[in-house]
């Protein structure tokens, strides 16, 4: 309301009597929203003219005016309550945010609620070994043309590992280069290498009871899950090649290979 | 209010502090994920007096001239935080820590005069060497209560 306004509305309460505008003020102050634009004129109009005689302002209207004013500093201080939580809420959140965004980057996983494994900007890990080594593969077949791959296959049975985790299929032309099993007090490992005139593929798989301390070494990019089979793949970038760095079977699998996505996708599929 | 958002700036700004940190500490690490694959180190207690150092390593799909550990030193530490230097295997006076013309090599050192109540921590620089040149990284195994 503009002073004008106020002015004006003023000079009209001055024409009403005093108990008149007791009566409407106390109406107004009785309803569930009083109006200040109304209340408070009155108000100024009756405090003119206690300066010249005593105004009786009823009791009861001044039990209703101080009510109003409680009333209205609560609601004022809740609003004011509610807007500095809500800030509040927003700005941790937004800490929260930044923080969950930096971890990935110094500590490492594709998930910070991840909790079979872990990487850094340079590694891979595990954390913990698969529960599943002793699940029963009665169904599991392994066939491949492959001469070298079906050896390999064999050195895995040999160690009591008959599942899903040697592939059956490999690009034309690699040839067995070596096959190694070690034993350890840390578990057991079986490295395999193919190669071509030019290119090799490297396979390997650390068997442990209680989880190695092996570390996969990666380039400092983002690792993209391949999931198959109901099992996750883990693809990086180390140096010029491709590296998949997954867990089945109780087994930890390193995979390297100087091949394009396409074909790493697909040596994979093949041990399903 | 104005507390807040000191506190948010704060926090925030060591977060980025940290993420830069992080990266300026591999970029001044040798890129030695050339050379090598996957690896592990562990120490294992064999008997009252001996411990057995292992480690394994694979190249990155390549076929290298050597492979294996270059050095291997064992530490010893009475609290398990102030730790000294006891002794020191090289690739030149222990053959089994290197093998030629592979792509993957793993062994073990034993140290056979362990002294009970010290806790001991070996250092494994692992090798790779063919002819672009030679990787090296540093990996520090479990420790062993004696």
């Amino acid at each position: 309301m503009t002073d004008r306004q106020k002015t004006c509305q003023n000079k009209d309460f001055e024409q009403i009597s005093t108990e008149h505008l007791n009566e409407m003020l106390q109406t107004e102050l009785k309803k569930d929203l009083p109006d200040d634009s109304v209340v408070l004129p009155i108000l100024n109009t009756l405090q003119e003219r206690e300066k010249d005689y005593p105004v009786a302002i009823p009791n009861e209207v001044i039990d209703l005016w101080v009510e109003h004013e409680k009333q209205t500093h609560v609601e004022s201080s809740k609003l004011k309550n509610k807007r500095g939580f809500m800030l509040r809420v927003a700005a941790v959140a937004a800490v929260i945010c930044l923080i969950l965004i930096a971890i990935p980057r110094t500590v490492g996983a594709g998930s910070v609620f991840q909790v079979l494994f872990r990487w850094t900007e340079s590694v891979f890990e595990f954390l913990s070994p698969d529960d599943n080594r002793n699940d029963p593969q009665a169904e599991y077949v392994f066939e491949s043309d492959n001469k070298g791959l079906q050896q390999l296959y064999n050195k895995m049975v040999a160690v009591g590992v008959n599942g899903p985790v040697v592939p059956m299929w490999m690009p034309d032309g690699y040839d067995l280069f070596e096959i190694k099993t070690t034993n350890s007090p840390e578990g057991e490992k079986i490295h395999a290498a193919f190669a071509t005139d030019d290119r090799i593929i490297v396979i390997t798989y650390r068997i442990s009871e209680q989880g190695t301390q092996a570390q996969y070494e990666k380039k400092d990019e983002s690792v993209r899950i391949y999931e198959y089979a109901g099992v996750q793949h883990c693809i990086t970038k180390n140096d010029i090649n491709l590296s998949v760095v997954w867990m089945n079977n109780g087994v930890e699998c390193v995979l390297n290979v100087c091949e394009d996505e396409e074909i790493v996708r697909k040596i994979v599929a093949s041990i399903y | 209010m104005k507390k807040l958002i000191r506190v948010v700036c704060m926090v925030l700004t060591l977060s980025l502090v940290a993420s830069v940190a992080a990266q300026s500490v591999d970029a001044v690490e040798p890129r030695e994920s050339a050379f090598f694959s996957s690896h592990s180190v562990s120490l294992h207690k064999t008997s009252s007096t001996s411990l057995k150092v292992c480690f394994d390593v694979v190249s990155n799909a390549l076929i290298m001239d050597e492979i294996g550990a270059s050095m291997i030193e064992i530490y010893r530490s009475s609290n398990g935080v102030n730790w000294s230097k006891i002794k020191t295997y090289y690739k030149s006076n222990t053959s089994s820590m290197i093998c030629t013309n592979t792509t993957s090599h793993s062994s073990n050192v034993t140290y056979t005069t362990a002294l009970s109540g010290y806790y001991y921590m070996a250092g494994v620089t692992l090798y790779a060497k063919n002819s672009t040149g030679i990787g090296e990284k540093l990996r520090y195994t479990n420790i062993v209560y004696m």
